[in-house]
């Protein structure tokens, strides 16, 4: 065995090795999913045997219940109409200003940066409360409207922050050219700068869409009957006298499936999300 | 040109999202179809009901009074503490998003102080005949009412009782060796005594078999299920204005209930909620349990109960020479006082037509509890439940204000559900627990 | 000419100052007027649906002497802390594992992301699901390695809090690795191989080299879950409702409960003022690491 074949030997035990290791926390981290849909196909008293086990029953009863028992329709179409009017008008706010913001010096730049960052440091707990006297007060309580509100404050302050550092790094001279050649403003804006930017553009309207699929504090507070969003009707299931462990496990895949899927779908757009702020 | 064929994909996804947004925005529409002669056509009520036994079948009640009236009462699900919070939110700023709410009689107080629930006397009495008020048991009444008004209609009727293994309890073997073991018969418990020793004899945590189980967590659950044993022992939070929740009688119950805990109960008791502690009795951990009469139609159903066939009830033990009547709660229902005059008028329709004879005895069959003697005296009914009769007797004897309902009933349910958690976690002992409620009560008024 | 272009410059800037103006509009009506009004009511003894009455500073003399009040935040910064290192820990090490060109790494790493979409409140029902005391799975498999955990992980005083954490750290950690990851490979490549010509070892480049190197990510990454977790709500409020006895009240959970459930929103906002100040001085300090750090 020469020097090399060995070295590489010892490469590929080493990169087995890690990729076990790797494995292993992969099955912490997927340990929970995998129960959720194991318990979502379950019968319910198959759950309160000992000792517990998975995948004990392979059924759809507890998806049809939920959807013949429960006004679970309701609730998606309203965590969904949330979802996307946060993501819409996260983006209306947040593209146009990331861009001016990375194009423009001005007086008060700082407070303005200052201020939309500060949201990422401020409880939910200390806006919660005063939104809702407010959102009475224009009788917006119990609405959409609501929690897509609130919801934008936090969405369009990180779409901000990451359009404006995209448009940073983004060459203007392209844009002064077409400024030359007597395009507006705007229209260079449309034109140039955000057909340059739909990766970033994309990366803002997954995060906008996730955190606001995953809210929870501000429907809470926020919703009426009407408005009930998917994960608040989920607490619907534990009732007084009944462990609804099963059609809790099958409302959970129906919440987390969309998000699960958007972000392998888009994943190259939410790492580049994730890492963004570590990286700058 | 990928890219462009996707922006204008998603373009178009999100002004079709936009326009539904704005198309459906806060009122939804009513696709009714067209009846001429119902009264109510198209209007639409909101009804917050507790996520218990009872509440599926209220959905079926909703259409069949929009099938007979046209309005449509929608029902909306709640959790215990979702609910609390939602309906006392909807209260307080009035913006009356609810017209209906079940009402925990331990509300009333509060409800009526606030001024939250209309009061119903006056409707009561015009419709006295239409209702048949003396069909309904007088504890019911007593228990939705505060301050000479009716807040809350009642609507479901639970009786406290001693839930227990009757297979276990009827065994020869098992007669014999607690004959054996204690001196006297094996039979459901008089006294608190003879509560301890069963719940000991029937602890074989070597078998997951345990004796007597309560909720232990923090907040409503451990609060409600301690002031059972409270009651037992012939305590009270507040006896004449005076905070009485550190007396002989209170300490003793809480030595019992904190003895639950460490001997008798399944080691995660301390942490259970009500759907915790009856699904350790009806998967049959638990040989004891002192729960709610509405669970007692949950025990033989199949799909969530390891144990039918094999339960029977009682009504629970007391101390020696403590003469109290039976624990008696439950579920009332109310109006908002926020509500229109017209929604106001349509709910109570719905209220008389919810809890008349017919209808409840309907909702009987399909996890209903009874407020009516018609209802508890059925011969169908009966068949079908022995233990109403059972159930009748408490009534007849019921105590529903054990729990002090007054207007501080929240808070002093909080303090509890704490300093009780504390207690039998061992964070604090028994004397200081009950010395430090007694002292956050206090701070109250 | 020259002036042709300062007029279309100014013209430019003007028209890029509008673009400005919604969301500084916005953020002034949703954000700023909530936080300014929550500063104003901490002033007034209110109770949802009540009338208000001023009380000056009483709410603020109240909170210096409310113990559960204090306690909580003692909770939340021992939840920030444990939560955060160990993730920073882990994140680190899944990082260095995770970092190298093969194929199937970029495959792990997809998977090892999904519990940051996971929506919270799913996990802390999934979670509280497999802590049950009798029938969820961790407490019985974990019994039956012969591990003591008492009465049951959730509804033990010293151990509640572990589990909560344990779930942050499950859900927060993969955040950690793809921040850090995308740090490390950002490195630059030439201190190693002088290092390694001078023989260093593994645990020697780790700390002379790549810690040094990562520091302003690592401190960005600190930054923002500490942020993140002093927000901690959902998985708490699911879990344990922040029991057992006051073992797991945050200071969310404890001003959610005074506002909420007791209504009286004049001390809650006064509480939650009391908690700003906490976030923004934890906020500083990072802020003060990051920038003496690069500058």
């Amino acid at each position: 065995m020469n020097v090399i074949s060995r070295q590489s030997l010892l490469d590929k035990t080493l990169l087995a090795s890690r990729i076990i290791i790797l494995l292993l926390i992969l099955a912490f981290i997927a340990f929970p999913v995998i129960w959720l849909l194991s318990t979502s196909l379950a019968s319910r008293i198959s759950m309160f045997k000992i000792p517990p086990r998975l995948f004990t029953g392979f059924k759809l009863d507890n998806y049809s219940y939920v959807f013949e028992k429960m006004e679970i329709s309701k609730w998606i179409m309203n965590s969904i109409l949330i979802s996307l009017g946060t993501m819409i008008l996260s983006l209306l706010l947040g593209v146009p200003s990331g861009y001016a913001f990375s194009r423009v010096e001005f007086k008060g730049k700082k407070i303005l940066l200052i201020m939309i960052l500060l949201t990422r440091a401020l409880p939910t707990i200390v806006i919660v409360m005063p939104f809702r006297i407010i959102m009475q007060n224009f009788g917006l309580l119990g609405t959409r409207w609501a929690v897509i509100l609130i919801d934008t404050v936090y969405n369009a302050a990180f779409t901000f922050w990451l359009m404006s550092g995209l448009f940073e790094s983004l060459p203007k001279e392209l844009e002064e050219a077409a400024l030359i050649d007597g395009c507006g403003t705007v229209r260079a804006f449309i034109r140039i700068a955000v057909p340059l930017s739909i990766p970033g553009i994309i990366t803002a309207a997954l995060f906008a869409f996730i955190l606001s699929w995953n809210d929870f504090i501000f429907a809470l507070t926020l919703t009426s009957p009407d408005t009930t969003t998917l994960p608040l009707g989920m607490l619907s299931t534990f009732g007084i006298l009944q462990q609804g462990w099963t059609h809790m496990a099958a409302m959970g895949m129906i919440a987390i499936f969309p998000v699960i899927l958007l972000s392998l779908l888009l994943q190259r757009y939410y790492i580049g999300g994730l890492t963004f702020g570590g990286v700058k | 040109m990928n890219i462009r064929k996707g922006l204008v994909l998603s373009l178009l996804v999100l002004f079709a999202g936009t326009g539904f947004l704005f198309a459906s925005g806060g009122q939804e529409e009513q696709a009714a179809p067209a009846a001429e002669s119902l009264p109510y056509e198209g209007k639409v009520l909101h009804f917050a009901v507790m996520a218990d036994q009872y509440a599926d079948y209220i959905k079926e009640i909703s259409s069949e009074f929009q099938a007979a009236t046209g309005a449509e009462v929608k029902v909306d699900i709640l959790g215990y503490v979702e609910l609390s919070q939602k309906i006392t939110q909807d209260y307080a700023t009035g913006s009356a998003d609810y017209d209906l709410a079940t009402v925990d009689i331990v509300w009333t107080g509060q409800f009526e102080q606030e001024g939250y629930t209309k009061d119903l006397s006056a409707w009561i009495e015009r419709d006295k005949e239409e209702i048949d008020y003396d069909d309904i048991v007088p504890v019911m009444w007593v228990m939705g009412g505060w301050n000479g008004k009716q807040i809350a209609y009642p609507m479901s009727g639970y009786a406290n009782s001693l839930i227990y293994r009757k297979d276990l309890f009827e065994d020869v073997d098992e007669k014999a060796a607690f004959k054996a073991e204690y001196g006297y018969e094996l039979s459901t418990p008089d006294t608190l005594d003879q509560l301890a020793d069963i719940a000991a004899f029937f602890t074989r945590k070597d078998e997951s078999m345990y004796g007597l189980v309560s909720n232990g967590a923090r907040g409503s659950a451990v609060a409600q299920d301690w002031m059972e044993y409270m009651r037992a022992f012939g305590g009270q939070i507040i006896q004449d204005g005076e905070v009485t929740i550190d007396s002989a009688e209170c300490k003793a119950a809480l030595e019992l209930f904190v003895q639950i805990f460490d001997d008798w109960a399944p080691s995660g008791a301390i942490g259970y909620w009500w759907d915790d502690r009856e699904t350790a009795y009806r998967t049959g951990q638990a040989m004891m349990q002192q729960s709610w009469s509405i669970a007692r139609s949950g025990y033989e159903n199949e799909e969530i109960s390891l144990v039918a066939g094999k339960t029977g009830m009682a009504i629970p033990p007391t101390a020696p020479g403590v003469d109290v009547g039976y624990g008696v709660g439950g579920w009332g229902v109310g109006i908002n006082a926020d509500s229109s005059e017209e929604n106001a008028e349509i709910a109570w329709e719905f209220i008389k037509f919810m809890t008349s004879k017919e209808v409840m005895k309907d909702w009987m069959m399909n996890d209903g509890a009874p407020i009516r003697y018609s209802t508890l005296k059925d011969p169908d009914l009966n068949a079908e439940m022995p233990w109403l009769s059972n159930i009748l007797n408490s009534f007849e004897n019921g105590d529903g204000d054990y729990r002090p309902r007054i207007p501080e009933y929240n808070e002093i349910q909080d303090i509890v559900g704490l300093r009780v958690n504390q207690a039998i976690t061992h964070e604090l002992t028994v004397d200081e627990a009950l010395a430090a409620a007694a002292e956050d009560i206090k701070a109250i008024f | 000419m020259y002036l042709f272009q300062q007029k279309s410059f100014d013209k430019k800037k003007r028209t890029l100052i509008y673009f400005l103006v919604p969301i500084t509009v916005y953020m002034l009506v949703f954000f700023l007027y909530p936080v300014l009004y929550n500063l104003f009511i901490g002033f007034f003894d209110l109770k949802l649906g009540g009338t208000a009455e001023f009380v000056g500073l009483d709410n603020y003399r109240k909170m210096a002497g409310d113990e559960q009040f204090l306690n909580s935040l003692i909770t939340t910064m021992v939840f920030v802390f444990c939560a955060v290192s160990v993730e920073l820990i882990f994140g680190l090490a899944i990082a260095g594992l995770l970092n190298s060109e093969n194929k199937k790494m970029e495959i792990l790493r997809t998977f090892i992301l999904i519990p940051t979409v996971f929506t919270p409140l799913v996990a802390g029902l999934v979670w509280k699901s497999l802590y049950h005391p009798d029938m969820g799975m961790v407490s019985y498999y974990l019994r039956a390695l012969g591990i003591n955990i008492g009465r049951g992980l959730i509804v033990e005083r010293h151990l509640a809090l572990l589990s909560v954490i344990i779930v942050d750290v499950w859900e927060w950690t993969p955040l950690m690795v793809i921040i850090l990851l995308a740090g490390l490979k950002s490195l630059p490549k030439n201190p190693y191989e002088a290092a390694m010509i001078d023989g260093a070892g593994a645990v020697q480049l780790f700390f002379r080299i790549t810690v040094p190197l990562l520091k302003p990510t690592l401190l960005v990454a600190l930054l923002i879950r500490s942020l993140d977790a002093l927000k901690v709500f959902d998985i708490i409020w699911v879990i344990t409702g922040g029991g057992p006895g006051t073992s797991t009240t945050v200071a969310n959970l404890r001003i959610y409960e005074v506002g909420m459930n007791q209504l009286q929103v004049g001390y809650a906002a006064a509480l939650s003022n009391g908690l700003l100040v906490v976030g923004i001085i934890v906020g500083l300090i990072f802020v003060k690491f990051i920038y003496s750090k690069e500058g």
